[in-house]
């Protein structure tokens, strides 16, 4: 035989062996399907005294009291003899005389009363029943099974038979990849719709954009042949479920969305993880361990299911192009750094986590703070990253037991709270603030893990009494010169002060403050005071020197130690600074520093 | 020599792709040939007795006879169908099972024993295919299956009508005992009417089964009104019976769904509505 005849003897083999058995499963297919006429119970088929008697005794009532001949024939059907056949022939004449009168009457003499009958054709066509309800038969059409079959042999012929693809040119390769991917698909049964085609023009256009994933590496080719697989694998399933769904009526426009969401997802994954996986195959192609062959894969699905499988929140919405992107390149980092993410839940965690993230804080994301979920969800996954152990103890239950969602949760639901309707600062907080704080309150849970060890179980409600007393305060003290920046600073600060020292949040009994609260309130109130006009107000009310001092004071008095007298210096100095700034001296912040620690020392 | 190589090549590759085609159009096609001749011949065999029930009696006398020729043409069409699923052997059957026809089969089988009047076999198999073939059996014939004592029972209260002969003579209270027994069957609690309600809700709104199975529960009202027309003293069906209501609504669902939800043409809608709402002289 010729070079390469072999090959393409065995490809002959396989395609005409696919189509063989495609037509026969059509063939099994078109019988489950085949329609049936059914036969109807036995019953008195024919209009006769009987229908029009119980008319006459119905709604025809009024024609016997005004047709004696009618009366007559009804009293002697009810006699021993009974009516004759022309009496009855008579009766029925009667019958169809007053019942159309009585349809002419009501509107409701249809073409059908012009005389015609129900044929038997006609009953026929009625009683002739298909299996399924068009447009409800699972089985895949004979033209899908054909099609299907015909797209399998065409990725059979490209990937086998030699010269058919450049396999060696750079988009050779990613094309490849994903005809490779194809290849393990069973077209005619895998409910994929017009998939293949949409991430096949995808694949081409995100090569075409991005330059990096023109390299010709093979490990493109890897990256292309995973995503593909596993998206088309998870969208096959929605559909399916999608299918089942209203009693096997189906959604076409779930189905659509379903389609629409995995192309965003494909190029975003295509486009996110190219870089990475360039510079660390390892961590997403897992080219080293069976378990994480497919993270990037995994990343992938688990985003592409958080969207649809969560429908109430209506995440289309939230997900914007950059969200999408925004989430999965925090997903697809902190996999790559962390694998036991996957590798401990059974692939599960990062599914978990992200539904969890929606599910938590996706009402927090609104008209006033657009694209806040994609942004907390990045905050989550890189502080867990940081630190999975001591975060994220119980991986493998649920997101519930995720210290930096919790934080997160509990950070939005203080600080979206409205202000009091006596507050003296009233601005609400907005997406950055929101997300700033977030970060802020993440970094220190990071950065002092013995805050969430030894207050096990009492790390959220620390942070809660802290965020609250500390914009408590914010509220009763500031007015229109405090900006949102500083206030998120000032809580910064706060948060810092108790991950350092917790003594800030034992209560002042006299008034139930936390000391943190009170040692704020000692500062602010200060500065606040009502003289806008005085120069100590021009000096320390501005922002940046709002921030400097409440660091200050709290940095100094973590390290002194809090208690009530330590408060009471605090607004003693605070007033003695003010009343010589009143006197015209400047502002020096080491000098003030220098005094501050002084004043703590004090007996 | 070059050329040579490239023929015998594509001989090769021709005889491979038509020995390929063969082995997979023909494995197994027997048994499922075998089922589709059967089906096609329940069809034809129903088309039958539904035209000899429409056509034969349109001017006759309800109990004047049937159209015996044609009647005994559909019951050998039915029991050629039995033959034929009877004699499937254990291969075939696993094939049919393997390739999820079973269900098709067995209900095929429980239809044709009921046209042929077989009762306790008819249901035997029915249980049959609702417990040996439940996952291969689709939204038409699982709501066949369920419906199926319904329809035997409408049966069974027709028989019971005519075969209590002229009822001139007949005592009142043997009359009241018949009225009674066909009652029951029509429109009892687990009678004909609720039996096929019931199969009815196995299967979404907007299936074409719902057309069948309307009919065969006007088909029980239609017996009910003949049976007041034979047994009762007033003749026909006291307006105050939920069965009248009953009725109206069915007519009025089976309007709906031919007009709204499978789209028939108006004129062929009215044809269906006239004939059940003269029949049943609503």
């Amino acid at each position: 035989m010729a070079p390469g005849s072999a090959a393409l003897v065995m490809f002959a083999i396989r395609s005409a062996i696919k189509l063989g058995q495609q037509t026969r499963l059509a063939y099994v297919d078109a019988t489950k399907r085949q329609e049936l006429v059914l036969p109807l119970p036995n019953f008195f088929s024919a209009v006769d005294d009987t229908s029009a008697t119980q008319y006459f005794a119905d709604s025809g009532q009024s024609w016997v009291a005004a047709t004696p001949r009618l009366k007559d024939l009804l009293d002697k059907r009810l006699t021993t003899s009974g009516l004759t056949a022309d009496e009855k022939d008579e009766l029925l004449a009667l019958y169809a005389e007053f019942r159309n009168l009585d349809e002419a009457k009501r509107g409701k003499l249809k073409p059908a009363a012009d005389g015609t009958h129900l044929t038997a054709d006609e009953l026929t066509a009625l009683v002739t029943v298909r299996q399924w309800r068009r447009g409800t038969d699972p089985n895949p059409s004979v033209a899908q099974r054909l099609a299907g079959a015909f797209i399998e042999i065409g990725v059979d012929y490209f990937v086998n038979v030699p010269g058919a693809l450049n396999k060696d040119s750079r988009q050779g390769r990613a094309v490849l990849g994903f005809l490779e991917a194809m290849e393990e698909i069973n077209f005619s049964e895998a409910q994929l719709r017009d998939l293949p085609e949409r991430l096949f023009v995808a694949t081409l256009e995100t090569i075409a954009e991005h330059g990096e994933l023109l390299s010709g590496d093979p490990k493109v080719q890897q990256l292309v042949k995973v995503v593909s697989a596993s998206l088309s694998a998870d969208v096959a399933a929605h559909i399916e479920k999608i299918r089942q769904s209203g009693g096997g009526a189906g959604n076409l426009v779930l189905e659509n969305r379903a389609l629409d969401w995995a192309d965003l997802v494909f190029r975003s994954v295509l486009s996110s993880a190219g870089r990475e996986v360039l510079t660390d195959p390892k961590g997403l192609l897992g080219i080293e361990g069976p378990g994480a062959s497919a993270a990037v894969g995994h990343v992938g699905k688990a985003v592409l299911d958080l969207i649809l499988e969560h429908p109430t929140r209506d995440l289309d919405k939230v997900f914007s192009r950059r969200g999408l992107e925004t989430v999965l390149q925090a997903s697809l980092t902190v996999v790559a750094e962390h694998p036991e993410l996957l590798v401990r839940s059974k692939n599960e965690g990062l599914k978990k986590l992200l539904a969890g993230v929606a599910d938590e804080l996706g009402g927090y994301d609104t008209l006033l703070t657009p694209d806040l979920l994609p942004a907390l969800t990045r905050l989550i996954l890189e502080k867990t990253g940081e630190n999975i152990e001591l975060l994220w103890p119980d991986l493998a239950d649920g997101p519930g037991k995720n210290i930096p969602l919790t934080a997160v949760k509990t950070t939005l639901e203080i600080l979206t709270q409205k202000p009091e309707s006596g507050a003296k600062w009233k601005p609400e907080f907005g997406r950055a603030e929101l997300v700033a704080v977030s970060d802020a309150v993440l970094d220190e849970i990071v950065e002092n893990p013995q805050w969430v060890l030894a207050e096990s179980g009492k790390a959220d409600e620390n942070l809660r009494i802290a965020l609250e007393a500390t914009l408590k305060v914010l509220r009763a003290q500031g007015d229109a010169r405090l900006s949102r920046s500083t206030a998120v600073a000032v809580l910064h600060a706060s948060i810092r002060a108790v991950t350092l020292r917790k003594e800030f949040l034992d209560k002042i009994p006299s008034t139930g403050q936390p000391l943190v609260a009170a040692t704020l309130d000692a500062v602010l109130s200060q500065i606040f005071q009502d003289d806008r006009g005085a120069s100590s107000a021009w000096q320390l009310a501005r922002d940046a020197a709002v921030k400097v001092v409440v660091q200050t004071v709290l940095g100094q008095v973590a390290k002194s130690g809090i208690d009530k007298k330590v408060v009471d210096k605090v607004r003693a100095f605070m007033k003695k600074q003010i009343a010589r700034l009143k006197k015209g001296e400047g502002f020096d912040l080491s000098a003030f520093e220098t005094q501050l620690q002084k004043a703590l020392a004090k007996a | 020599m070059e050329r040579n190589r490239r023929s015998m090549t594509q001989s090769a590759v021709k005889a491979a792709i038509a020995l390929a085609l063969v082995f997979g159009l023909t494995t197994g096609c027997e048994s499922v040939n075998r089922l589709r001749e059967a089906q096609d011949a329940f069809s034809q065999a129903a088309a039958m007795e539904n035209s000899v029930r429409l056509d034969g009696f349109r001017d006759a006398a309800p109990d004047a006879g049937e159209s015996l020729a044609g009647l005994s043409s559909a019951s050998a069409g039915y029991a050629s169908v039995l033959l034929s699923l009877e004699q499937l052997d254990r291969k075939d059957q696993k094939y049919l099972r393997d390739n999820g026809l079973w269900g098709n089969v067995l209900t095929l089988k429980a239809l044709s024993q009921w046209r042929l009047g077989n009762y306790p076999d008819a249901l035997d198999t029915a249980s049959k295919a609702e417990q040996e073939a439940a996952d291969q059996l689709y939204p038409r014939d699982r709501a066949l299956i369920t419906a199926l004592p319904g329809l035997i029972m409408t049966d069974q209260a027709y028989a019971n009508i005519i075969n209590a002969g002229p009822t001139q003579g007949m005592e009142q209270t043997e009359r009241t005992k018949r009225l009674k027994e066909v009652e029951a069957l029509l429109v009892g609690e687990t009678g004909a009417v609720k039996t096929i309600a019931k199969a009815r809700s196995k299967v979404g709104k907007a299936h074409p089964v719902q057309v069948y199975l309307i009919q065969a529960q006007l088909a029980a009202h239609r017996n009910l009104m003949v049976a007041y027309g034979r047994f009762h003293e007033g003749r026909v069906i006291p307006g105050a019976h939920p069965a009248r209501d009953d009725s109206r609504r069915l007519v009025s669902e089976l309007d709906e769904l031919l007009r709204n939800t499978l789209k028939i043409p108006q004129g062929d809608t009215a044809r269906i509505r006239k004939y059940w709402t003269d029949l049943l002289g609503l």
